[in-house]
């Protein structure tokens, strides 16, 4: 039984100092990026935005694209392992590094692009509000 | 799709989980009856002396 | 405790639970006893069992898929619902903590452990769940999303409870620590819940738990609240089931305790191993 709470109290104090300890703020918007661009250079950090549409690149070597917060613009590289719901106008959070901070077009290169289905309740049809799920429906 | 492959396994694991618990608690419901049966059984041993009084 | 006695399992009137005193109880108490009686926990585990059972048909082949996840999203009519049960469980642990360390009486005790290790089985299963409805549609098994790792602590904190429970040699005393435990990590409930709200995450926001009308078809909603109604009912049985065993423990062990040691009498097997050694035949036991 010590043995066993031993572990849980273990686990659970690596938990708390990896998942709340540094990063309550789970990811960065473009804006919030951009400003701290200069310090947070080669930093580890997740960035999170809408994919913006008419901007999605993908090649042989991978995807680049472009994340908004409807401020700010933020361009990503990464490989192509993409899950299948990424698109346009998608909410996405990228993880990797911004490459070039001191530049003034600084690069995020991406290892991870996790896919944010955040406003859409997953209604039976794919719109995101209701007029566009009724028009979806009339289809 | 290959959509099925994610939701399978996760219908078989809630099956199994369930039916893992179900079956813990029915083992231990029939060890209760056999600790019962045992102490109803050093009871009676209890009340019959074993031993004739001199 | 409402929540089981709104079950609306059958109620054996006639079959009180065993324990004496059952003369003069309130309704609700009477019903309790009904349901944590043999009869009453049967019922529950074929009403569980039946209404899993469509809840799994309606889920996987009547409910159309979501358009934009496809199949994928079926795995939310047991991810929901597992996630339902164990906020569900840990508000009972809380309830029924408090209630124990007020007034010191062993069923809420029993109804807190019990309540607890439902507990860790549907967080366990909800993590698991969402793990495997994360990796198509996030793309990843696990991030440190705040309601992932809220989950993920509110799950540690219960294994901690019934960890506690073990520790001191006198039950009575770990039953008074892990009551602390059971009511401190409740906080952490509404944390979770609101993790969505409160911080920037992956995690999508409520869908029905939320302020305003849920965001979704109303045929969706309806599989949802019926695989609810399926995970509480199991809930139910599950946690009626194991109130039954631990009262069958304590009262093996009291007996024990009470019991005089004679000359001539086999010594009785410590009561852990007369409660989990695997079943003896009726009347095996030492001097039948």
């Amino acid at each position: 039984m010590l043995a066993t709470l031993a572990v849980v109290l273990v686990t659970l104090a690596v938990v708390l100092v990896r998942g709340l300890g540094s990063n309550l703020v789970y990811y960065a918007t473009p804006t919030e990026v951009l400003a701290a661009r200069s310090s947070n250079a080669h930093d580890r950090l997740r960035l999170g935005g809408q994919v913006v549409p008419g901007t999605v690149v993908k090649s042989a070597h991978g995807v680049r694209f472009v994340v908004g917060d409807g401020t700010s613009r933020v361009t990503v590289v990464g490989d192509a392992r993409l899950p299948t719901m990424f698109g346009p106008g998608q909410g996405v959070v990228v993880e990797g590094y911004l490459a070039g901070g001191r530049t003034l077009h600084p690069v995020f290169r991406a290892d991870t692009v996790l896919v944010k289905h955040g406003s859409d309740y997953r209604p039976p049809t794919e719109a995101p509000s209701v007029g566009t799920r009724r028009a979806a429906r009339a289809r | 799709m290959g959509d099925w492959s994610y939701v399978a396994p996760g219908y078989a694991l809630t099956a199994v989980a369930f039916a893992a618990a179900v079956l813990r608690l029915h083992r231990r419901t029939r060890a209760d009856r056999a600790a019962a049966a045992r102490l109803a059984a050093l009871r009676r041993s209890r009340r019959t002396p074993p031993v004739p009084p001199p | 405790m409402a929540t089981i006695a709104r079950r609306p399992a059958p109620q054996p009137r006639a079959h009180p639970a065993r324990p004496s005193g059952a003369r003069n109880r309130s309704r609700g108490a009477r019903l309790l006893g009904a349901l944590c009686g043999s009869r009453g926990i049967f019922w529950q585990g074929v009403a569980a069992a039946v209404a899993l059972g469509a809840s799994a048909v309606v889920s996987l082949l009547v409910v159309p898929a979501d358009a934009a996840q496809g199949d994928v999203q079926r795995l939310m009519y047991v991810h929901v619902p597992a996630a339902w049960t164990a906020y569900l469980s840990f508000a009972v642990v809380a309830f029924a903590s408090a209630a124990y360390l007020r007034t010191g009486r062993v069923h809420w005790d029993r109804l807190a452990v019990a309540a607890a290790e439902a507990g860790v089985l549907f967080t366990g299963l909800t993590i698991a769940l969402g793990s495997l409805w994360g990796r198509p549609i996030w793309g990843a098994w696990w991030t440190w999303d705040p309601r992932l790792t809220t989950t993920l602590v509110l799950l540690l904190v219960y294994a901690g409870y019934l960890a506690v429970r073990g520790l001191p040699d006198n039950p009575d005393r770990g039953a008074r620590w892990s009551a602390v435990v059971g009511l401190v990590g409740f906080l952490d409930v509404p944390v979770v819940h609101l993790s969505v709200v409160w911080w920037r995450g992956l995690h999508q926001p409520a869908t029905v738990l939320r302020p305003g009308t849920p965001t979704m078809a109303g045929s969706m909603l309806a599989a949802l609240l019926l695989a609810v109604l399926a995970f509480t009912l199991l809930w139910a049985y599950l946690v009626a089931a194991r109130m039954r065993t631990e009262r069958a423990a304590q009262r093996t062990r009291r007996e024990l305790l009470s019991a005089p040691v004679r000359r001539g009498v086999q010594p009785v097997a410590p009561v852990a191993d007369l409660v989990a050694t695997a079943p003896t035949p009726q009347g095996a036991g030492s001097h039948g």
